[in-house]
């Protein structure tokens, strides 16, 4: 009972982090990045690697999954937000497969599809965070610490910034705004967060292999933050949360894990279609407590 | 020298498939300026509605081309299908929306597809095709019958685009949608033309994907983005331009995959297509995309 | 303060301006003016940056700046305004504005690790809420930008560009589809700011606010300068008559 509760809040929290992180790049500045799940599979692999070849620390290997995935992330700003969105997103696409298939054929390093076994559990300061229950808790506060820090910055003007470029990027430049270098943070930090949450996705499932960073994560992803409500923190809490009892709903029912991939890609494209068409910003409207809060702000 | 033939061969092939694909994409761009991503499922489609046409044991002769022409027709109708249904509704939004729509729809036909089929590879029941060696390089009849068929499909695009008035009324949209709206021409037959020739394009080109490889569902993904990249590198919204794009990505794979590896196939294809959209997304023959219009 | 010198753009065949050449002075209010299509919307993107000139130079207070990014130029001081107003839909009208101060605290490292007390200044605060009050939009704070009339977003793009405290303000048709009240609003926030030495290249049709701020009107027709003076200088010459006319 623990453990599914567990490896339940596991899926959850990881779920969480993986969509505030596209959010701030999707919902606050509106940018499709269709690339996200290559962050979460450079984390991952950085992470599993330092830990795996090289006897990394845990903590280390976090920040160092992260901080990859994030300079990773800058060079593909570099690269493609120069072009207009819909061009942006078809690059990022691309490079989400071409990173796919670095990782699947560079097999001296990545073991291509035999994966990589293994994977230790995190162990801080000495304490060995070995069974499900204690990996949900650290699961748990890694969530905490995303939602107080992507809050913070996007209440702060930096946030107010990549808005104002999501909704008229040519305004903000007339305004003396360096709009690449905003929009190109905005995927960095992104790809952080996700970097991070792929190293202790490993960490969790103790194996990986290039084959689980697919683009139906992302698109599953996108969804969850479409749903939630473009740029809306606690939207895309909530669009995850869905999501989560959803895919864990195919595991209750025990439908087999083939039939539960194609049944969740059936969900997830008429929904996309279906939110693209009737109300572009999200199912979630922004929430009394977001208002309030920008009202109080205003007033202090 | 007979490497360099067949590499030369297989590139022509290929290029051949991916031209029939990328015309229809570029033509939707035309008339509508946005990329529909599903056109590559489209073509997925067709290859797997003649392999199930194909259950009684068509393989070739007069009524493979009746299988051939069915799953076409079948293919531009799914096209009209998409485009009044997902398109349609968001011909103000911006590029982006209808974008995301599209890859949904690509998702739902993979899904489809795999529901009824398995994700497993599919083949055509095939004879065994006859070898020839054609100037160092090992073609099967089949493949010879591929490059006639796009070559005569490609030949008969440019005949309704330039000879018939509907054909003229394509043309006017994608040259100047406003002005075409003001002089009266009929924008929606326009578009709806577009999308049956364009699908129904695809839908040959996917038989002919089926008579060469075995087919997977996700392979509409793929051809979608090799599409794509032979569309922007020709210069996106020219015709003419698409045709050469595919047949320079058909070659540049079939040319680096030789050098490096078959493994690396996609990874090339899709870098090509980034690499294009950075140094040039204006495409060979394109003009480029006013950024400054945006204004 | 300002120089255009022998300005050319051409896109593809057409050719949108042809040496087109005058000065700003400091302090000074200037009109633009021409028949529609003459290229002052053209023009003003050039100057801007968000177009590169085919030939020709723009010099702002010294330094050239024909072909260089936009958001730099603005940062320089040369903040312009858009014929259609572009406020930023989805932040109230405050936040449009306290967004278009000079150095709004909006680095990553602040929102990162700085107090949030401390993200937005005091004396910003305070020029938002004077330029707010300048433009009548105070009692609008709050509401999101995206709800405000034509006319209101009109004048908060005024209040942004003032926001942005720039040495020359370039305003594209300020008072095109406003009503004649808010036209006289504008016309004082104007003036008031060149009394406290904000200069001004104002493109417009309407002329008698043309004729009754500006010190001296540029003409184009075609994207050719036809004439060069003081208001009624320019009224009279037979060429600009025959621009609008002919």
């Amino acid at each position: 009972m623990i453990a599914a509760i567990s490896s339940l809040a596991i899926a959850l929290g990881l779920m969480i982090v993986l969509s505030l992180s596209l959010n701030l790049a999707v919902g606050h500045t509106g940018l499709f990045n269709l690339g996200h799940a290559a962050f979460y599979a450079i984390g991952a692999f950085t992470g599993t690697l330092l830990m795996v070849r090289l006897g990394c620390p845990w903590l280390l290997a976090l920040l160092a999954g992260g901080l990859l995935s994030a300079c990773f992330g800058y060079l593909i700003g570099l690269l493609t937000l120069r072009l207009s969105g819909d061009y942006f997103a078809i690059a990022t696409l691309g490079l989400a497969v071409v990173t796919s298939s670095v990782l699947l054929n560079w097999q001296s390093l990545t073991r291509g599809p035999m994966g990589i076994p293994g994977i230790p559990r995190p162990s801080i300061a000495g304490v060995h965070v070995a069974a499900d229950w204690q990996l949900a808790l650290l699961v748990a506060a890694f969530v905490a610490v995303t939602w107080f820090v992507i809050g913070r910055l996007t209440r702060s003007p930096w946030g107010r910034l990549l808005r104002a470029i999501r909704d008229d990027e040519i305004a903000a430049q007339a305004l003396g705004k360096r709009t690449l270098t905003m929009k190109t943070q905005a995927v960095a930090l992104s790809a952080f967060f996700t970097g991070c949450a792929g190293v202790i996705y490993a960490g969790y499932l103790q194996y990986i292999d290039p084959t689980i960073f697919n683009i139906n994560l992302t698109i599953a992803v996108l969804v969850a933050v479409i749903f939630g409500g473009m740029g809306n923190n606690a939207g895309a809490v909530v669009g995850a949360t869905l999501l989560t009892l959803f895919q864990q709903m195919m595991v209750w029912f025990n439908v087999p894990s083939a039939v539960a991939g194609t049944l969740q890609q059936i969900v997830y494209s008429i929904l996309l279609v279906v939110m693209m068409i009737l109300r572009p910003k999200g199912m979630v409207s922004e929430g009394v407590v977001a208002r309030a809060m920008r009202e109080t702000r205003a007033e202090g | 020298m007979s490497d360099f033939s067949q590499v030369l061969a297989n590139g022509l092939i290929a290029g051949s498939i991916y031209a029939l694909i990328a015309v229809g994409y570029t033509m939707v761009y035309g008339v509508l300026k946005f990329i529909n991503f599903a056109h590559g499922d489209v073509a997925m489609a067709g290859a797997y509605l003649a392999f199930f046409l194909m259950g009684a044991g068509i393989t070739h002769g007069p009524k493979l081309v009746v299988v051939t022409l069915v799953a076409a027709a079948a293919c531009g109708l799914l096209g009209v299908l998409i485009e009044r249904l997902a398109y349609r509704p968001l011909r103000r939004a911006s590029r982006l929306t209808p974008l995301i729509t599209a890859i949904g729809v690509s998702i739902f036909l993979e899904a489809v597809v795999t529901l009824i089929w398995g994700a497993q590879f599919r083949q055509y029941p095939s004879p065994s095709w006859p070898l020839i060696d054609v100037a160092g390089a090992r073609i099967t009849a089949a493949e010879i019958a591929i490059a006639v068929v796009a070559i005569a499909s490609l030949v008969a695009l440019q005949w309704f685009l330039t000879r018939t008035p509907l054909g003229a009324n394509v043309r006017a949209v994608a040259d100047n949608l406003e002005l075409a709206t003001s002089l009266g021409i009929d924008v929606d037959g326009a578009i709806t033309a577009v999308f049956t020739v364009g699908s129904f394009l695809a839908g040959i080109a996917g038989v002919l994907i089926g008579m060469e490889i075995n087919i997977l569902p996700v392979m509409g993904f793929s051809l979608g983005i090799k599409a794509f990249a032979a569309v922007v590198l020709g210069g996106i919204g020219s015709v003419p331009g698409a045709v050469l794009g595919a047949y320079l990505i058909g070659l540049v794979e079939n040319g680096a995959a030789y050098a490096v590896g078959g493994v690396w196939k996609e990874a090339i294809a899709y870098g090509l297509m980034i690499l294009v959209l950075l140094v040039r997304p204006a495409g060979l023959l394109g003009t480029p995309r006013e950024s400054e219009a945006k204004l | 303060m300002l120089r255009v010198e022998g300005v050319v753009k051409e896109f593809g065949g057409l050719q949108a301006l042809s040496d087109v050449s005058f000065d700003v002075e400091r302090g000074e209010i200037v009109g633009l003016i021409g028949p529609n299509g003459s290229g002052k919307s053209t023009l003003f993107n050039v100057i801007s940056g968000f177009y590169k000139p085919t030939a020709g130079r723009v010099i702002f207070n010294g330094r050239e700046v024909q072909g260089r990014n936009p958001e730099e130029i603005a940062a320089g001081g040369l903040v312009r305004t858009f014929q259609l107003a572009r406020p930023f839909a989805s932040l109230t009208v405050e936040e449009n504005v306290m967004l278009a101060a000079p150095s709004p605290g909006e680095a990553l490292a602040r929102g990162l690790f700085g107090r949030s007390l401390s993200w937005e200044r005091r004396e910003d605060r305070e020029r938002a809420h004077e330029v707010l009050e300048l433009v009548r939009l105070w009692e609008h704070r709050r509401q999101l930008a995206g709800s405000l009339s034509y006319g209101q977003s009109k004048l908060l793009a005024l209040a942004c560009a003032l926001m942005a405290r720039p040495a020359l303000l370039l305003l594209d048709e300020p008072t095109a589809g406003v009503n004649p009240n808010l036209t006289r609003i504008i016309r004082d926030v104007v003036e008031r700011l060149n009394i406290d030495g904000m200069t001004f290249l104002i493109v417009e049709h309407d002329m008698l606010f043309v004729m009754s701020l500006c010190r001296r009107v540029v003409v184009l027709d075609h994207g050719e300068r036809i004439a060069v003076g003081t208001p009624q200088e320019v009224q009279r010459d037979p060429r600009v008559v025959e621009a609008y006319l002919g």
